[in-house]
């Protein structure tokens, strides 16, 4: 698959989005996972500030944590990252998990769900999770799959807006509680 | 407890007895006037769920499920996980998948009942963060559960990029039925 470039009015900010692929080129390792780290942290800052109520683990403790989910997603056939790159600098990625259709839900037979989509603090609102949401939706539909699903943390409303304005619509609230506070 | 009612844990070699209660909450959430995703038909859904419950009941999940003069009225399903990945802090937290009360048991404390023994069960396996997904279309549901001191911490959207969402090609679907819409015979034209 050939990157796709993206030509901003100011040429020195150029950057690409592509598929993020492991050293071997087959199995990806929680080595190969390592450049994301630092997007991690700052999705999980960004949901720190949307909704304090959650007890968010630290970054030390959350990243190895999600790293091992994301290396049973991509286990999965027709997972994928992308990875929005300028030079070595990596600007933002996105994490598509496909699994088997829903027991409930009248869903095809494989669908996907949106699990991180991140973009570094000073580069958002210039087009790069838009630019990576293109690319996914473009290989879903390569793929056949027609239903997917996406969470974003309540309070974070610049994220549900973005998913609103690409068609998505509000469908099941997550809605949590401590049992000591009853 | 409302009077009458019993609650208890259902062995999984007993969980026909609740295919009639899945079919009172697949019903019930696929008359939600505001669905987005229509619902599997029961004959297509039961054996799924059945089979997930089942494996699920082999490790730490349960059921239980109220009963009314001996006959089941509504049942809770309810998973417990290892510690969450990322936000919840507890080392074990639970989700409640199903929780169904029959037709005619609305409104007279079952959900309640169920939810307060299934808090009982939690607190006793010392698991503190519970989870609880509800349709958006389910409002009853979803004040319900704030009642009990549920809030929302994420909203799933749905979507069917570049293609028309399954609601969109229901509703097609019933307007070609009813020949309504843009199915609709063309009427005498226009003077």
């Amino acid at each position: 698959m050939a990157a796709r470039t993206h030509h901003p009015a100011d040429s020195a900010s150029e950057w690409t989005v592509e598929p993020f692929v492991p050293a071997d080129g087959v199995t990806f390792t929680a080595a190969d996972l390592g450049p994301l780290q630092p997007l991690w942290n700052s999705l999980m800052n960004r949901h720190r500030e949307a909704w304090e109520r959650v007890p968010m683990r630290s970054h030390e403790d959350s990243w190895p944590r999600r790293r091992a989910q994301y290396l049973k997603w991509l286990a999965e056939p027709g997972s994928f990252i992308l990875v929005a790159r300028r030079g070595n600098q990596l600007l933002g990625y996105l994490l598509v998990a496909t699994q088997e259709a829903d027991e409930t839900y009248m869903m095809g037979e494989r669908q996907a769900e949106i699990e991180t989509l991140a973009v570094l603090p000073g580069k958002r609102g210039v087009g790069i999770g838009s630019a990576l949401m293109d690319e996914a939706e473009r290989l879903l539909r390569v793929a056949g799959i027609r239903d997917v699903l996406v969470a974003t943390m309540h309070g974070n409303d610049a994220a549900q807006r973005f998913y609103e304005r690409r068609g998505f619509t509000p469908f099941v609230h997550i809605n949590y509680r401590r049992l000591e506070e009853k | 407890m409302p009077d009458g009612i019993t609650i208890k844990k259902l062995a999984p070699e007993d969980i026909d007895v609740i295919a009639p209660l899945w079919k009172a909450l697949l019903d019930h959430i696929a008359a939600l006037p505001d669905a987005i995703v229509p619902i599997r038909p029961f004959e297509q859904s039961w054996p799924l769920e059945r089979a997930e419950m089942l494996t699920a009941l082999q490790g730490d999940a349960f059921l239980l499920v109220a009963r009314r003069d001996g006959t089941p009225v509504g049942y809770a399903y309810v998973v417990v996980e290892g510690p969450d990945p990322v936000w919840y802090t507890g080392d074990a937290r639970a989700e409640l998948v199903h929780l169904s009360v029959a037709d005619g048991a609305r409104g007279a404390g079952v959900g309640t009942a169920l939810m307060e023994a299934m808090d009982a069960e939690l607190e006793r396996r010392g698991v503190e963060d519970v989870e609880i997904g509800v349709d958006t279309a389910n409002h009853d549901a979803v004040r319900f559960y704030e009642r009990r001191g549920y809030r929302h911490d994420f909203h799933i959207f749905y979507g069917s990029p570049g293609m028309k969402p399954w609601a969109c090609l229901r509703r097609e679907e019933e307007d070609r039925r009813a020949g309504r819409g843009r199915f609709a015979s063309p009427g005498p034209p226009a003077r």
